[in-house]
């Protein structure tokens, strides 16, 4: 069961340029930067009516991130929907064999988090978020 | 400016009941029964309500038209967004001031709102709907 969009992920070249539009033109606030390492990412998060847009920087030229923006070059890259259950979701998908690109939940931006495979639907990256304020499966 | 909320995501594909059923057994979102194809659009579309927003999913008919050649050309996937705003006119006014190309407003292929597209190149790469709904 998924309740809301928690954010749409947005790929970039150059984070500080890309707030040079969203922040300072559109005028979404800001509320977190973070740098995620293992998944080669700096982001920013800008709140939008209850969800989040986030730009996702690659932090070196091998990084996941940077091989998308060869490929596709700067734009939407996954959408994330926040549930729940994040674990009890991902139990119920692989009993069904959707296609994953994670067998188990991890922390990211949004929470505990996992990803699907885009086949599972027709091209589009979906992460599936559970928040830590609501998060009651074992902490990381 | 104020943007208020993401309305809607716009997804592209190139079958629509596939899409819809994939969307159902894998996500959990089902489309809207009570919707209508909006007219003349030239392209076969469902909704999916999510929250405060909805998917679009939307598979083009047309194989010589405009989004048809977009599908192409980006694949399947995640298209563009649309973002809420009150005073449209105002904030195309707003946007073109600070640099952005951005379409005249004109009535959305649903009714009761307006819209504005915000082209990729000014948004990093991302199409942005600016909708105003009345």
């Amino acid at each position: 069961m998924i309740d809301k969009i928690h954010h749409i992920g947005i790929a970039v070249h150059d984070l500080d340029k890309s707030l040079e539009f969203y922040r300072d033109t559109l005028g979404l606030h800001v509320h977190a930067m973070d740098t995620v390492e293992d998944q080669g990412v700096r982001a920013a998060l800008l709140t939008i009516g209850e969800s989040e847009i986030e730009l996702l920087e690659p932090t070196h030229p091998g990084a996941n991130m940077a091989k998308f923006l060869e490929r596709k070059g700067e734009g939407l890259h996954h959408i994330c929907f926040q549930t729940a259950d994040v674990d009890g979701e991902l139990e119920t998908l692989k009993a069904k064999e959707v296609e994953l690109v994670d067998q188990k939940s991890r922390l990211g931006l949004a929470g505990m988090i996992c990803f699907l495979h885009p086949k599972a639907s027709r091209g589009v990256l979906v992460e599936l978020a559970t928040p830590l304020e609501i998060y009651e499966g074992p902490r990381p | 400016m104020k943007l208020n909320k993401i309305d809607h995501v716009v997804i592209a594909t190139n079958d629509l009941d596939d899409a819809l059923r994939l969307w159902e057994r894998n996500v959990g979102l089902a489309p809207d029964a009570g919707l209508d194809r909006p007219l003349g659009a030239g392209f076969k579309v469902a909704r999916l309500p999510i929250g405060d927003a909805f998917l679009e999913l939307v598979q083009p008919e047309d194989p010589g038209g405009r989004f048809a050649r977009q599908v192409a050309e980006r694949g399947e996937g995640l298209f563009s967004i649309s973002v809420q705003v009150d005073g449209l006119d105002e904030a195309v006014g707003y946007l073109r001031g600070k640099g952005a190309t951005v379409s005249d407003p004109e009535p959305s292929i649903w009714p009761g709102a307006r819209v504005a597209r915000v082209n990729a190149a000014s948004a990093h790469g991302v199409s942005i709907q600016l909708i105003e709904r009345s």
